[in-house]
């Protein structure tokens, strides 16, 4: 009998809260993912998913329970885990004054990214996406779409063992998108870590493995598409699983 | 559904527009305080029932701008008030022809003197008009003048001026009503014309938005079901509310002269009308414009004409201005009287024409308000027909090529630059906005000073001190261009920032390189110009020169330290992310260093540039301790005793003493006993100050932080304090022995017999005030600020010899330079022993035998 064992935990966070001031965004959120899994946290908008992902990226110091990548805090040492994670934001906003080209470059200046590898790092990553043409325009004049994966490049440079990509489909046209799920696919084989947030969902439903439903602020239900069919009794996608989670907690919210 | 009308679009965009007024103001106000987690809730870190966050302070800006207004309004009023004054004079002085003009009094008195009193007379008369003239050449001038009026016309030389001889507050005094009605016209229309120039290009070219992009507010506004014609309208007449240049420089203009002319109190409600001519003169002008360059220009061009023009906007500023504020502006005077009456139609200058009064007034006044209405519908009708063929959203003044297959250089950089550096360096070169901050504001503030006041560069020539201090202030002023908004410039891409491996502290010190060369190169220009100007002078000022450069970089971090401080990157406005607060602390701090470059000693000299380093180091600290929390909206950095605390007990300490030591001695008279009192009461008020507020803003463990309290496990006291004898024993001897050295080394005996002045003669034996000050308060206070609170403060983020060493070093230059080694040498041990054994009674005990020992040896 092959012994199954769970891959090590590459992201924790344990009782993970939020406050400000009166309003809670985000209150005891507990979930674990292994290396080399896809994890997706789903959820309507205002459900905490952006605010969860600045925690783990050490914008944001946690009101109540811990958040760690790798065994490493994400706030107290947040210098030491950029090496290792990759950030793609929602929206990214560049310099206004520099080109596609020079904002790569700078990228990698930043993440010490050695001379020799640079070229080697970065051009398949600008074939694949498909960035060429643009990258000698002014990152101001991209579209949404040409902005995103500027921004993956910048973020997949450094060869970082965990991604963390907010929305990272919203705003791409169909071959943009195919080819971002490709590549994050082609990630995943190879070790990297992914953990997404997203509202699209026949996306996620056909990249992640294991995904977390979280509505107002807490998780509503977390576990492989399978277990949360079990879990709810729906037969059938995962937005209908959406559905009945997040109808259940509104009205447990609206209960209180 | 039919679409509103004209007027009811304007409304409605005014009414909107007054709304986000209103909401940002509201937004200042209502800025949501730090809120700690609360003792349900406890925080791993930091323990249960423990607060971990700072209120927010209110935002003071609104206030300061207000202020500003004010005083800005105040300075055009007094600057209008003498121009006025300065064309009537030399108005009147065209009328009177040869004869020269003196004031009443000194008319009669020279007509009611006697034949042989009025030699007298007119010596006295020259002494007076002299002692009125600041600078030699012109007194010499006057006096010249004087004389050979007398000696050629005798008393007939000399008329009656009607004007008063000092011109502070408008009055109607001040007009020379002659036989010409325009002589008081001209060079106050030009100087109008200059000032409605300046506004007109200023609104056209001067807002954030980029003339070749559509702004968005437009583009969706377009969407609308309105004729295009009520848009622009509303928005030529938004004019009228866009630009403060309209309300504190054109309108007491004009108000200033039209009380002058006569108008009196009418004037001001003319003064608003005349503004309103001129803001739609502009809003019109934007409107045409906009749409046209957009249509018939390609886009790269529209950028530069409209930095073209904000430069001819801020020429014309200047020009007025100068002409208003320089104190010999005859050449204008006279240039202007050559020109054609046809010049002073233009239609800029119109509203002038009311000073004049009469018919001419009324005409022109016509003119206006008919001019006004027929510009503003040409405008808006051509950008009707412009917009006819779809508004083009250009993609703004950032255009480039697109070629073919990715441009990426070879490897990272040619040079061994910063990657940082170099994406400010295209920065500085490409961002037009951050160009103009960093270059052409500084040029534009010292072209300005120098061109009031030629004079500025001759008297600043004339001491090498002044050239040193001079430098600094021209760097100074750059780093607040530059340096300050090192976090601000960042704008909306600070995320690329937070993404990289590395503290945003260290990224933006980097950044910082390239603001201090930035300052380098102002003050470096600046000495150049001097030095060439003045050979002699570049040996006796290169010292003080290096000082104040030594002085820049200092002064490089504390700026980076207050702007980085003083920066919301939340805040949705990108022009009000920084506060003014900043700017103007960091300015009066630079002019503390200032002060500096004049002091006599090299001491004083070498004292200031070690506070200014440690200032520098203590805005540091907080820095790394708020940088982490700045993107986070409530939480704060937990509350701890930094360096920043240790300086201003330090400060509060010694302007405290001070004044209770003049209190006290008022009082007693008995000065020895002033003084300690005095030094008490300011020990106990600074402790006691510095307990409550540490208390107050939730320090944790504050009382073994402090060291007043010991640490848990260690040693018996007795020890602890023995220790502390020990190491005073120790630090006395070394005392003494310099003492006895000291006596062999004539500069230092000299300081010695100085300050041994100050002690209580040796006849009188020791009076016990002294005692008291020596052995019990003096330990006691002083070992409580600078190790209980800045050596804490230090140890924070230094390692344990660098922070002895700092702190004893702070220490020593508070002492007279005469003590300042063996003091020096007794903090070592006082800060060594604090660190060993964690209580402040081993440091008190170390002071308090040094102090007895040394002063002890003196009376013996």
């Amino acid at each position: 009998m092959a012994l199954e064992l769970a891959p090590p935990t590459m992201l924790e966070l344990v009782g993970l809260g939020k406050r400000y001031g009166e309003f809670s965004a985000i209150r005891d959120l507990t979930l674990k993912v292994g290396e080399g899994e896809i994890f997706a946290l789903l959820g309507p908008n205002g459900a905490g998913k952006t605010t969860t992902l600045r925690i783990l990226m050490g914008f944001l110091k946690p009101s109540a329970g811990t958040a760690r990548i790798a065994a490493l805090d994400c706030f107290e040492e947040r210098v030491m885990l950029k090496r290792i994670v990759g950030y793609l934001p929602d929206d990214p906003t560049f310099y206004d004054y520099l080109r596609g080209s020079e904002i790569i470059e700078f990228s990698a200046g930043m993440h010490g990214v050695p001379r020799q590898l640079f070229r080697e790092r970065t051009l398949p990553l600008i074939e694949r996406l498909e960035l060429g043409d643009a990258l000698s325009d002014y990152a101001v004049n991209y579209s949404r779409g040409m902005k995103k994966k500027l921004a993956l490049v910048c973020a997949l440079l450094h060869e970082p063992r965990v991604l963390i990509l907010d929305e990272p489909t919203s705003g791409l046209d169909p071959l943009a998108t195919r080819s971002l799920n490709e590549l994050l696919v082609e990630r995943q084989r190879a070790g990297t870590t992914i953990f997404l947030s997203s509202h699209l969902l026949d996306q996620v439903e056909r990249l992640c493995e294991r995904v977390a439903i979280v509505a107002h602020g807490q998780i509503a239900a977390i576990g492989t598409l399978e277990e949360l069919r079990r879990e709810r009794s729906v037969d059938g996608s995962l937005e209908e699983i959406f559905f009945a989670v997040t109808a259940g907690s509104r009205s447990a919210a609206e209960g209180q | 559904m039919t679409p509103p009308s004209t007027a009811r679009v304007v409304y409605l965009i005014a009414r909107l527009s007054a709304r986000r007024f209103t909401n940002r103001i509201a937004a200042l106000r209502a800025r949501r305080p730090k809120v700690p987690p609360g003792p349900r809730s406890p925080s791993p870190v930091h323990g249960p029932g423990q607060r971990s966050a700072t209120a927010r302070k209110p935002a003071t800006g609104r206030l300061l701008l207000a202020f500003l207004g004010v005083i800005f309004v105040f300075q055009t009023v007094t600057a209008t008030t003498r121009l006025v004054h300065q064309a009537a004079q030399y108005a009147e002085r065209n009328a009177v022809g040869e004869r020269v003009l003196i004031d009443e009094a000194s008319y009669w008195r020279l007509h009611s003197a006697s034949p042989e009193e009025l030699a007298e007379e007119v010596d006295g008369l020259v002494a007076r008009e002299r002692s009125q003239l600041e600078d030699e050449p012109a007194r010499e001038a006057r006096e010249q003048q004087l004389r050979r009026a007398f000696r050629e016309h005798g008393l007939e030389g000399f008329r009656q001026s009607e004007l008063p001889l000092i011109a502070l507050w408008p009055d109607s005094e001040l007009w020379y009503s002659g036989d010409d009605p325009l002589a008081m016209l001209r060079p106050l229309a030009f100087v109008a014309f200059l000032l409605g120039v300046a506004q007109l290009l200023q609104h056209v070219a001067g807002s954030d938005d980029d003339l070749a992009r559509v702004s968005a507010s437009l583009e969706w506004l377009f969407t609308f079901p309105v004729r295009p014609r009520s848009l622009f309208l509303a928005r030529a007449l938004a004019a009228v509310f866009t630009g403060p240049l309209l309300w504190v420089l054109i309108c007491p203009f004009y108000a200033v002269l039209f009380w002058c002319s006569g108008y009196g109190a009418l004037g001001i409600p003319l003064a608003v009308l005349a503004a309103l001519y001129v803001a739609l003169l502009g809003g019109g002008l934007r409107v045409l414009l906009e749409s046209s360059l957009r249509r018939y220009l390609p886009l790269v061009w529209v950028a530069r004409v409209q930095a073209a023009l904000l430069t001819l906007s801020a020429v014309a500023m200047v020009g007025g201005v100068a002409v208003a504020y320089a104190r010999q502006s005859t050449w204008a005077f006279e240039w202007t009287a050559r020109l054609p009456q046809a010049a002073f139609y233009l239609p800029p200058c119109l509203p002038a024409w009311l000073v004049v009064g009469g018919q001419p007034a009324l005409l022109a006044g016509l003119a206006s308000t008919l001019f006004a209405v027929g510009w503003l519908g040409f405008c808006i009708w051509s950008a009707e027909q412009m917009v006819r063929g779809g508004i083009s959203s250009g993609s703004g003044p950032y255009l480039a090529r697109r070629g073919s297959g990715a441009e990426l250089p070879a490897s990272t950089g040619q040079f061994r630059l910063g990657a940082l550096v170099q994406k400010e360096l295209r920065a500085l070169f490409r961002d037009r906005r951050l160009r103009t901050q960093a270059f052409v504001t500084p040029c534009f503030v010292f072209g300005l000073q120098l061109w009031i006041n030629p004079r500025l560069l001759h008297d600043i020539s004339g001491n090498p001190r002044h050239v040193a201090t001079a430098a600094f202030a021209v760097s100074a002023f750059a780093l607040t261009t530059g340096a300050c908004n090192a976090l601000a410039t960042e704008g909306a891409a600070l995320w690329m920032l937070y993404t990289l491996p590395e503290r945003l502290e260290r990224l933006l010190l980097e950044k910082l390189w390239v603001w201090l060369g930035v300052a380098y190169l102002f003050g470096a220009g600046f000495l150049a110009l001097v030095w060439a100007r003045a050979p002699q002078l570049i040996v006796p000022s290169l010292p003080y020169a290096v000082f104040a450069m030594v002085g820049v970089y200092i002064y490089a971090v504390i700026a980076l330290g207050i702007g980085s401080l003083g920066t919301d990157p939340l805040e949705a406005e990108p022009r009000r992310r920084i506060r003014p607060g900043s700017l103007y602390l960091f300015m009066s701090l630079a002019g503390l260093f200032a002060y500096a470059i004049y002091a006599p000693s090299l001491w004083t000299k070498f004292v200031q540039l070690v506070l200014s380093a440690l200032l520098a180091f203590a805005l540091w600290q907080k820095l790394r301790d708020h940088l982490p929390f700045l993107l986070d909206p409530t939480e704060a950095p937990a509350p701890q005793i930094a360096v920043a605390d240790g300086v201003i007990a330090a400060l509060g300490f010694f302007v405290l003493q001070g004044v209770f030591v003049l209190l006290f001695a008022e009082r007693d008279g008995a000065q020895g006993r002033a003084l300690l009192l005095g030094f008490s009461t300011a020990g106990v008020a600074v402790t006691a100050l510095s307990l409550f507020a540490f208390r107050r803003s939730g320090v944790p463990r504050l009382w073994r932080v402090l060291g007043l309290s010991r640490p848990a496990a260690s040693g018996s006291r007795a020890l602890q304090v023995g220790l502390g004898v020990l190491g005073g024993l120790l630090a006395g001897l070394l005392g003494i022995g310099y003492r006895l050295l000291a006596e062999h080394v004539p500069w230092l005996a000299e300081l010695f017999e100085q300050a041994s002045s100050l002690l209580p003669g040796e006849e009188q034996g020791l009076p016990w005030w002294f005692i008291g000050l020596t052995l019990l308060a003096a330990p006691v206070f002083e070992e409580f600020i600078f190790r209980g609170i800045l050596y804490r403060g230090l140890r924070r983020s230094l390692r344990g010899p660098l922070a002895v060493l700092a702190s004893a070093l702070v220490f020593a230059l508070v002492h007279p330079v005469v003590a300042a080694l063996p003091v020096f040498v007794m903090a070592v041990v006082a800060a060594a022993a604090y660190e060993r054994t964690g209580w402040l009674a081993t440091p008190i005990a170390v002071h308090m035998t040094y102090n007895a020992l040394v002063l002890g040896s003196a009376f013996l």
